[in-house]
């Protein structure tokens, strides 16, 4: 699989990433680092204790890293999230918009892991 | 040469990804908080070219950064460099007002934060080179206005010196006008004060005025140049020995020009004016040079009033006193010359001061005698 076949694959944006880590190369370093990185599962452990100002650190965070890997819908369902709690307090739709940041989570997530199992 | 660049981000994959953007120029130390930052600002303080900031971070945030910085006086001295996926314009002010040098926005593009890098550093670095130097040009130019300050009094100190030698030449041959000059640099000084105050055209300055002052002891230094027969006969000059007396100012100002680069310019013009035309007029009847109205300079002015009102009130050895009421009117009067109208105001203004000048001077007088 090529970087640009995992982009596809996980709703990201190649072109963007591409333009500004230039080689396909460090492009899949970094999604490696994301990989074994811990800010999901740090994420999720702030939801389950209702810690809505961790969840908005590591929200914004995960956005911060989307935005510079092209992660485009991961990117935009974490920045959502960030937004609903931003002041330290859950909105009604703060559970639903966890959901689907760990659903595209799950996709980028198992793209990786076809990238890198080859 | 500053070159560690000290790079500032709880999520580790971001520091190391500015890390290999930068690390071919500059030395790229990371730090995983805002307490660990603070720590390396610490110990390397001006080894950090630049420190780029995020913004949202545990326990200590990248505004408690900023606090701190400056705080410690450290914001403006290292450039920050804000790199933050903070979407608000708020947070960009903010960021602003906290002094910080530029907010990037994730995602960043490689070339861009080596460029912007680049720039703030350069930038930094020239601030700091300008300010070292001027710093420096500082000093040197108190150290030379000091030096200058110092030279300066000493000149002044000189000026005074030669002037107050020269009078004393003068005094010394002069049998009768020992404390003449002391008398006429007091009556100088009064007028000139009125001067001063009461008509800004002439441009006299409180230190114009101290030189006039000083300058006016050198009035009569032409008489050393007259004869003992004229100068200190006791009975009434013939009209030939009167012309030669007259030329007490012209020899006297022939004196003073040969001296000229000894002292000061303006002591050596004042002194040049008062020697040889306070014997000026103001109708143009006075002599060496006929000279008429403000063509007399004001120093030469103010001293002939003073010259004549001194012998006015002084006893010589060919006339007694006269009073001081006297002395007022013949002056006032136009029966001792003719002086400007300002200058007459000025001399009507200061004759309580005159007067009692005279007085403080008469009881000297008997006191010594």
């Amino acid at each position: 699989m090529t970087v640009q076949e995992c982009y596809d694959l996980m709703g990201a944006s190649y072109s963007d990433v591409i333009s500004r880590l230039l080689t396909d190369e460090r492009v899949k370093k970094y999604l490696i680092k994301f990989q074994n990185n811990n800010v999901m599962e740090s994420l999720t452990t702030a939801v389950q204790e209702k810690d809505y100002e961790q969840v908005f650190l590591h929200s914004h965070n995960l956005k911060g890293i989307c935005l510079n890997l092209g992660l485009t819908e991961l990117g935009h369902s974490s920045s959502e999230l960030c937004e609903s709690v931003r002041g330290g307090e859950a909105r009604q739709d703060t559970a639903p918009l966890f959901e689907q940041v760990q659903k595209d989570y799950e996709r980028v997530s198992s793209a990786i892991r076809q990238l890198t199992d080859e | 040469m500053r070159n560690k660049v000290l790079v500032v981000d709880d999520v580790e994959m971001n520091r190391d990804m500015l890390e290999e953007i930068l690390e071919d120029e500059y030395e790229v130390i990371q730090a995983d908080g805002g307490k660990k930052a603070l720590e390396l600002l610490d110990s390397m303080k001006q080894g950090i070219a630049v420190v780029l900031l995020d913004l949202m971070m545990p326990e200590v945030d990248g505004y408690a950064v900023l606090t701190e910085m400056k705080e410690r006086g450290l914001i403006g001295k290292i450039p920050v460099l804000v790199i933050s996926s903070e979407q608000s314009v708020s947070a960009e002010g903010k960021c602003f007002d906290y002094g910080v040098s530029d907010f990037i926005r994730k995602p960043f593009e490689t070339s861009l934060i080596k460029r912007r890098v680049k720039n703030i550093v350069d930038l930094f670095q020239y601030k700091e080179h300008l300010e070292d130097k001027v710093a420096m040009q500082t000093k040197t130019l108190r150290d030379q206005n000091r030096l200058l300050q110092i030279q300066a009094e000493k000149l002044q100190k000189s000026n005074t010196e030669i002037i107050d030698i020269l009078g004393n030449v003068v005094e010394g041959r002069n049998m009768e006008s020992g404390e003449h000059i002391k008398r006429v640099k007091g009556f100088t000084k009064l007028l000139a004060k009125q001067v001063l105050a009461n008509y800004p055209e002439y441009g006299l300055t409180e230190e114009k005025a101290a030189v006039i002052v000083a300058a006016s002891a050198l009035h009569d230094i032409g008489k050393i140049a007259i004869p003992d027969r004229i100068l200190l006969k006791p009975g009434k000059l013939t009209a030939e020995e009167f012309e030669e007396m007259k030329t007490h100012t012209t020899k006297g100002s022939d004196i003073l020009n040969n001296i000229k680069g000894v002292w000061d310019d303006t002591y050596g013009e004042y002194c040049y004016e008062i020697c040889r035309h306070h014997h000026e007029r103001y109708d143009g009847r006075g002599y060496p040079d006929r000279l008429v109205g403000d063509q007399i300079p004001i120093s030469a002015q103010i001293v002939s009033v003073a010259d004549v009102y001194d012998a006015l009130v002084s006893e010589r050895v060919y006339k007694n006193a006269f009073t001081i009421d006297q002395a007022f009117n013949m002056i006032v009067n136009g029966e001792c010359g003719t002086f400007s109208p300002k200058i007459m105001d000025c001399f009507r203004k200061a004759r309580p001061e005159f007067e009692e000048m005279v007085r403080i001077n008469r009881q000297k007088l008997h006191e010594t005698a």
